[in-house]
């Protein structure tokens, strides 16, 4: 489990909670803490390549030069799931993003 | 006696074995990390050999809960073909590290079968993209020797800070 806690505008704290089962055999839960270790600690192969990202990122948008971001990768790519009533995209396209502000203005529509 | 006092490593029972190879053989391996030869790193330890850095203080176990650090040897190898990687994100520009190896002790010794255990102080200062960061704590490491020399089945390395929030620590302590 992750909770991600936003300190300030430039910082975000996370943090990983290995989830133990009850009743599960000991190289499980040993598993999944081994798991934990090398794809959400600080020193994994996965979340510090994510971090540098969100670092980058964020220096990037620090930058004054335009007043916009650009989100449209892929756009007008994506695909009907008929099997899941979804859309579908390639993982590398700005889909989700698109859907999540698209999300989040609905969201603040109805609140307004 | 204070309890400060009573805490303080009892005299080795290492007495009277030499403690110059051991101080030796951690200052090469903080040289080699130092100059990013991890993969010479990695071949100091045992086919079994593990490197622990806890999460908490007196940490009990790797097993229960997650650690900064638990790596065997085929996490390790993992570890270090991506460090050896060119386009890895987070070494984009690469760590320099400074590793500083002090106080050490030859805490436990069993000629017998040549297993010993040596206590030392780390600090490592790390340079990174225009940032310098501090790294210190106690390491414990559990040599063999066999044909090679010395060897590494255990190093446990308990950071000062080891629980707050840090930023991506990409390469090993």
């Amino acid at each position: 489990m992750r909770v991600i806690k936003p300190v300030a505008v430039d910082r975000t704290e996370v943090t990983i909670y290995p989830i133990r089962l009850l009743g599960a055999p000991p190289a499980m839960n040993f598993g999944n803490i081994r798991l934990l270790n090398v794809t959400h600690s600080a020193s994994s192969f996965v979340q510090t390549d994510d971090l540098e990202s969100f670092m980058r990122a964020q220096k990037g948008l620090r930058s004054c030069a335009t007043d916009w971001v650009d989100i449209s990768r892929g756009l007008g790519e994506e695909e009907p799931d008929r099997e899941l009533n979804a859309t579908r995209a390639l993982a590398t396209h700005e889909m989700v993003v698109r859907a999540q502000y698209k999300a989040w203005l609905g969201y603040m529509r109805e609140a307004a | 006696m204070t309890g400060a006092a009573s805490r303080a490593p009892a005299p080795p029972a290492a007495a009277g074995i030499d403690r110059a190879p051991f101080e030796e053989f951690l200052i090469y391996e903080a040289r080699l990390l130092d100059e990013r030869r991890f993969r010479e790193w990695m071949e100091l330890f045992t086919e079994d050999g593990t490197y622990w850095v806890p999460a908490v203080p007196d940490q009990a176990s790797p097993f229960d809960q997650a650690s900064l650090f638990y790596d065997d040897r085929a996490l390790m190898k993992t570890r270090v073909e991506r460090l050896e990687h060119p386009r890895i994100h987070v070494q984009t520009p690469p760590s320099r590290t400074a590793h500083l190896v002090g106080n050490v002790l030859l805490e436990q010794a069993d000629e017998a079968k040549g297993e010993y255990v040596v206590g030392s102080t780390v600090i490592m200062v790390e340079y990174r993209d225009e940032v310098q960061r501090l790294f210190a704590g106690r390491q414990r490491h559990r040599l063999r020797r066999d044909a090679m020399g010395l060897r590494i089945v255990e190093k446990r390395v308990d950071l000062i800070n080891c629980d707050c929030a840090f930023e991506a620590i990409a390469v090993p302590i």
